[in-house]
C-alpha cells in the first residue's frame, strides 16, 4: 500500500528525473503539490474540505443496480467498468510506475479514482510480465457509479494548463449522489442536482490528459470537442455517448442535442419505485473502444461482472461502422501513370478520428486497385504476416517522440507529436496513391477500405506477451468504385486540395 | 410496436364496454408511455363488476384478501403490479393454470380496471408481532442486498408506481413467491431483481421477513 508518507518521499526524485524533460516551473508545482490542498500529485483529485476518504464510504455499483438497473446494465461490461481491470491498461501502467513513480497516481487518477483518493492501490511488480495493481473491491470496479455520482467539483483553475484534465474533480463519497434530474427522490440516499453532470467539463476531467512533467496534451478529447461544431451547437459529451449509436447519429447530422429531439426510445423508469422519465441516460458510455471486449473473450451471461460483455463489444462496433465517410476520385496524371485520391471525412465523431491515444491508436486506409482481368495494380494498407501495418500505410493518429526525438508510444515519455494525421470533427484529409495502368487495360476497379484498432500489434506484443492476442481491426466503412480506363485518360489530375 | 398494440387493443375494449373480449391477441408486458396511461384509465367501479362475475372471490377473498394461507391478497395492491401480473399470466410470462384460465377472456382495459378497483380495497394490516430483521431495515451489503424497506417502503406498503405492497401477504404466500424466484420457477420480475435478492437469502431469512409482513394466519390454519 502506498502511504501519503511514501508518496512524498517519491515525489521529489521523481521530479528530478522529471527536470531532463519537464518545464521546471511545472516541476516546481509537483512539488508544492504534494502539500495540503492537492495530496494526490500529480493527479488534481481532492476531496471535499481535503478530507481522507475510506473505501468503505463508496458503494458498489451491484448496489445501485439493483435500483438503477437500467444504468447498470449499460454501465456493466463497458470499459468505465473495466477501468482498472483492463489487462492492457494494467500492463502499460505497470512499465509507467517502475519508469517513474509519478505515474502512480496519474494513471491511476482516471482509472481508479476510489483507490488514489484512499491511497489504497498496491503494485506488485513481480506479477505479471511487467506487474500489476490491486485494490479494494469497490475500487478495482473502475469509473463506477459512486464515483462520478459523488464528485461535487472540478479543480479547473488549479491545473497547470489551466484547463480539464488529470483527474481534475473534486470527490464527495457519501450518502448524496449527484445527477441531472432536478426532482429526484429516493428512499435510500439523498439527492442532489447537478449541472456539471450535464456538460462536457465534467468528462474533461479524466479526457483530456496533459504529461505531468512537461505539460504537453498527450490526450486531448476534450481540447478537440471544445473547438468543434459540436461545442458551437452546445452539443455535449453525454449527447453522443449516453444514447444508442443511432440517436448519436442524428445528434451528429442534424447538431441537434437528443433532448430537444422528439424522442420516445428512451423513456422508462430511472430507479425502482421512481416518476416515468422521458429520458434515461444509458452508461455505457461506448465510443471507438472494441478491442477489449473482443479479446478478453468473457461473454459468460453467468458471470455479469466479467470483463467483454458482447452488447458493449456490438454497439462499439456499429459506432465505429457510422462515425466515417469515404470518396473517390481517380485520375491520369501522365501516360499508364494515374492517382487515386481517398478522402475519408469525419462525419460524427464530437472529437477528432482517433481521439485519446492518439499515437497508439491506429486508423487506416487500405486501397486496392484491380484491372478487368484481376490484376493487382496497387495495394497499400493490407496488414502483414505478423498483422502489422505497412510502413507506406496512410495511417490516421499521431507520431509521438520522447526527449530524444525519438519515437515512442509510451505516454509518459512524449515530449511531443511529430506529426499529427488525426482527423477533425466534420472535417476530412486524403490518402494519395499512384498506379500504373497496364497497356490494353480496359477498366480499373478502386477498393478503400477504412480500418480501426485500439492498437498495433507490437504494442500488444510488448504489453501482453508476444503473440499473446491477435489485435483484432473493425473494418469501417468501405468504397468501391470502377472506372473505363478512356474516361480516366480525359480527365487530369487536379491540385491538391486537401488543405483542410 | 408493442406499446401500439396495448394501447390500442385498449381503446379497443374501453369502446366496446364489454369485458370479455374473445381471445384478443395480447402481447407481453412492456413499460411505455402507452402501458402508463392504461393503467391510469382504470376505472374501479368497472373493476368491480368484473371481479364479481369474473368470481375473483373465490381464491381472493370478498375484499380481496384471500381466505386460504397459500394465495395471495391483492386488496390495497400497487395497481401496476397488479395489472402487470393480470398481462403475465395471460401472456404465459408467469405461470398459473388458475389465472391463465381466468385471464383468458379478459382485454387489456378489463385488467387496467381490476387493478384499480383492488387498489382501492383496504389490505390487511400485518399482525405486528414481530420486530422488523435486519435485512428488512438495513439489508446486507456484504451480498449486495438493499433493505426490502429501501423498494417497497417503509412499511412494505409499496413505493411509487410499480413496487408491490408486501404488507398484508400470508406468510405461506410470501415464502412460496420468494422460493419460486429463488428456484426460478417465476422469471417474471423485471431485470431479475427478485431471483437475484431471493437467491441470497437462506430458507430461515425469507420465512423471518414473510413472519414480519405476514397478516394474521386464517383460522382454518391457526387451528392446525
Amino acid at each position: 500500500m502506498h502511504s501519503l508518507l511514501s508518496r512524498t518521499q517519491w515525489v521529489i526524485p521523481a521530479a528530478v528525473t522529471l527536470a531532463l524533460v519537464a518545464d521546471p516551473i511545472a516541476a516546481e508545482e509537483l512539488k508544492a503539490g504534494a502539500g495540503a490542498e492537492r495530496r494526490f500529485p500529480p493527479s488534481y483529485i481532492t476531496t471535499e474540505g481535503h478530507r481522507d476518504v475510506k473505501p468503505e464510504e463508496w458503494t458498489d455499483p451491484r448496489i445501485c443496480g439493483q435500483c438503477h438497473t437500467y444504468q447498470y446494465e449499460g454501465w456493466n461490461g463497458s470499459m468505465h467498468s473495466n477501468a482498472f481491470k483492463d489487462p492492457v491498461f494494467q500492463a502499460l501502467w505497470a512499465l509507467a510506475e517502475k519508469a517513474d513513480p509519478n505515474m502512480h497516481n496519474h494513471c491511476g487518477g482516471c482509472h481508479t479514482p476510489i483507490g488514489i483518493s484512499t491511497e489504497t492501490v498496491e503494485f506488485h511488480p513481480d506479477k505479471g510480465l511487467h506487474g500489476s495493481f490491486s485494490a479494494p473491491e469497490v475500487a478495482e470496479q473502475g469509473v463506477s457509479c459512486d464515483v462520478c455520482h459523488t464528485i461535487s467539483g472540478n479543480n479547473l483553475l488549479k491545473t497547470a494548463v489551466l484547463e480539464h484534465g488529470n483527474a481534475s474533480y473534486v470527490l464527495d463519497p457519501g450518502n448524496t449522489k449527484r445527477a441531472t434530474l432536478e426532482n429526484a427522490k429516493s428512499p435510500y440516499h439523498e439527492t442532489a442536482y447537478s449541472e456539471h453532470h450535464a456538460s462536457s467539463d465534467f468528462c474533461g476531467n479524466c479526457h483530456n490528459i496533459f504529461h505531468p512533467g512537461n505539460n504537453f496534451p498527450v490526450e486531448r478529447t476534450y481540447d478537440e470537442w471544445k473547438y468543434s461544431i459540436y461545442a458551437q451547437n452546445d452539443i455535449q459529451c453525454q449527447d453522443c455517448h449516453m444514447v444508442p449509436v443511432e440517436i448519436a447519429n442524428k445528434v451528429a447530422d442534424t447538431l441537434t442535442r437528443p433532448k430537444d429531439m422528439d424522442l420516445t426510445d428512451l423513456e422508462g423508469f430511472a430507479g425502482l419505485g421512481g416518476p416515468w422519465r422521458t429520458f434515461r441516460h444509458k452508461h455505457g458510455f461506448v465510443g471507438g473502444n472494441a478491442v477489449l471486449t473482443s479479446v478478453m473473450k468473457a461473454e459468460d451471461p453467468d458471470s455479469p461482472e466479467a470483463l467483454g460483455r458482447g452488447s458493449n463489444y456490438e454497439e462499439a462496433v456499429k459506432r465505429l461502422q457510422h462515425v466515417a465517410s469515404l470518396k473517390l476520385e481517380t485520375v491520369k496524371v501522365d501516360g499508364p501513370l494515374h492517382q487515386v485520391k481517398v478522402r475519408v471525412t469525419n462525419e460524427r465523431a464530437g472529437h477528432h478520428l482517433p481521439t485519446s491515444l492518439t499515437e497508439v491508436r491506429e486508423v487506416w486506409l487500405e486501397v486496392v486497385v484491380t484491372d478487368e482481368a484481376g490484376h493487382e495494380l496497387l495495394r497499400n494498407g493490407t496488414l502483414d504476416d505478423h498483422n502489422e501495418l505497412p510502413k507506406d500505410a496512410v495511417v490516421f493518429n499521431a507520431h509521438a517522440v520522447d526527449a530524444n526525438g525519438q519515437h515512442t508510444s509510451l505516454p509518459w515519455e512524449i515530449t511531443r507529436f511529430t506529426d499529427v494525421n488525426t482527423i477533425p470533427p466534420k472535417g476530412w484529409k486524403y490518402g494519395k496513391y499512384y498506379f500504373n495502368v497496364p497497356d490494353g487495360a480496359k477498366e480499373v476497379k478502386v477498393i478503400a477500405k477504412l480500418h480501426y484498432r485500439s492498437f498495433g500489434q507490437h504494442l500488444a506484443d510488448l504489453l501482453l506477451g508476444e503473440g499473446a492476442i491477435k489485435v483484432p481491426s473493425v473494418e469501417m466503412v468501405s468504397l468501391e468504385e470502377v472506372y473505363p480506363v478512356e474516361a480516366l485518360a480525359s480527365a487530369s489530375a487536379a491540385p491538391a486540395d486537401e488543405h483542410h | 410496436m408493442k406499446r401500439t398494440v396495448i394501447l390500442s387493443l385498449g381503446l379497443l375494449t374501453a369502446f366496446s364496454g364489454a369485458y370479455a373480449a374473445e381471445e384478443e391477441e395480447i402481447e407481453p408486458f412492456v413499460w411505455s408511455r402507452a402501458t402508463l396511461d392504461l393503467i391510469e384509465s382504470g376505472d374501479a367501479a368497472r373493476g368491480e363488476e368484473i371481479a364479481t362475475k369474473q368470481k375473483c372471490s373465490k381464491c381472493h377473498g370478498d375484499n380481496g384478501i384471500a381466505e386460504d394461507d397459500e394465495s395471495p391478497s391483492i386488496a390495497g395492491q400497487v395497481p401496476a403490479y397488479n395489472f402487470k401480473q393480470l398481462v403475465d399470466y395471460r401472456t404465459e410470462v408467469r405461470e398459473s393454470m388458475d389465472m391463465k384460465k381466468t385471464t383468458r377472456r379478459l382485454g387489456l382495459q378489463d385488467m387496467s380496471d381490476l387493478a384499480a378497483y383492488f387498489a382501492t380495497l383496504p389490505p390487511e394490516p400485518p399482525e405486528g408481532k414481530v420486530e422488523p430483521p435486519l435485512l428488512v431495515t438495513k439489508g446486507d451489503m456484504d451480498r449486495f442486498l438493499l433493505p426490502c424497506q429501501a423498494c417497497h417502503g417503509k412499511k412494505g406498503e409499496g413505493l411509487g408506481f410499480e413496487v408491490p405492497a408486501l404488507a398484508g401477504q400470508k406468510i405461506d404466500h410470501f415464502v412460496e413467491v420468494m422460493t419460486a424466484f429463488q428456484e426460478g420457477d417465476r422469471e417474471n420480475d423485471q431485470y431479475g431483481r427478485m431471483r437475484f435478492v431471493a437467491s441470497q437469502l437462506t430458507e430461515k431469512e425469507i420465512e423471518q421477513i414473510a413472519a414480519y409482513y405476514a397478516a394474521p394466519p386464517t383460522e382454518e390454519d391457526e387451528e392446525e
